[in-house]
């Protein structure tokens, strides 16, 4: 998949753990899991939202696009 | 009423299904018994006969068929058992429903071609070279035939309806993979 989601370099920069974060933006540690090591099929508009809203980023920060 | 799970419509089925096949195994058995000894019978009783021995080859192997496709039929339940055992077990979207969905369709085609065969053979082959029209009887003709078109018919239906379970599968794997 040529989306990268870079939640793990958001984490290490506002020094959080994931089950920390899956906890605030309210999904399980197997969900953030799946999100992490880039399985993830998609990712909700509310679940992005959230995302920036407890790693204080803008969605570019947590995606990235590689060809 | 409940569809999948223990005490289910689908272990009801199941079970069901589980008789059907013993009584289909049984009824194989006494068909094969009776197509024997009746084969065994006429044989020796029909000494001087015109195109005997042609009508018996060409019985043993409409017999030979109709056992064959006996046994296809028990792999058809067969499939069907797994998938309503997986349905019991609340495994509705799994792979190896599709794959025993694409078995029945499979087999189903191959039942409705082998019956289309028979009509065909009986029909068209026997009157062709002037031998003896063994299913001379038209109702049972027209039986074969329906029982033939309706196989296919079952068979191609089913391989649809595995085309859109095999989606399904991929839209709650998507689903499942949305975060």
């Amino acid at each position: 998949m040529s989306i990268i989601v870079n939640v793990d370099i958001m984490l290490a920069k506002r020094k959080m753990s994931s089950g920390e974060l899956a906890e605030k933006i309210g999904i399980t540690p197997a969900n953030l899991s799946i999100l992490k090591t880039n399985k993830a099929k998609a990712i909700r508009f509310s679940t992005l939202e959230k995302l920036c809203e407890v790693l204080e980023c803008k969605p570019g920060d947590i995606l990235d696009y590689e060809k | 009423m409940k569809i999948l799970g223990e005490k289910s419509l689908s272990s009801k089925v199941e079970k069901g299904l589980k008789i059907l096949f013993l009584i289909i195994v049984l009824l194989d058995i006494i068909a094969l018994g009776i197509t024997c000894t009746s084969a065994f019978f006429e044989f020796n009783s029909l000494s001087v006969r015109e195109n005997f021995i042609i009508r018996i080859i060409l019985e043993a192997l409409i017999g030979f068929v109709v056992l064959l496709t006996g046994i296809v039929a028990l792999f058809i339940i067969n499939q069907f058992i797994k998938i309503f055992k997986n349905l019991k077990q609340n495994k509705l979207f799994e792979k190896d429903n599709s794959k025993y969905l694409n078995k029945i369709s499979v087999m189903s085609i191959v039942i409705g071609s082998l019956y289309f065969i028979i009509f065909i053979g009986t029909s068209i082959f026997l009157k062709y070279f002037n031998l003896i029209d063994i299913l001379s009887n038209f109702l049972l003709k027209i039986l074969i035939l329906v029982f033939s078109v309706s196989f296919l018919i079952f068979g191609i239906g089913i391989k649809i309806l595995n085309c859109i379970y095999i989606k399904a599968i991929e839209y709650k794997k998507e689903n499942d993979f949305t975060i």
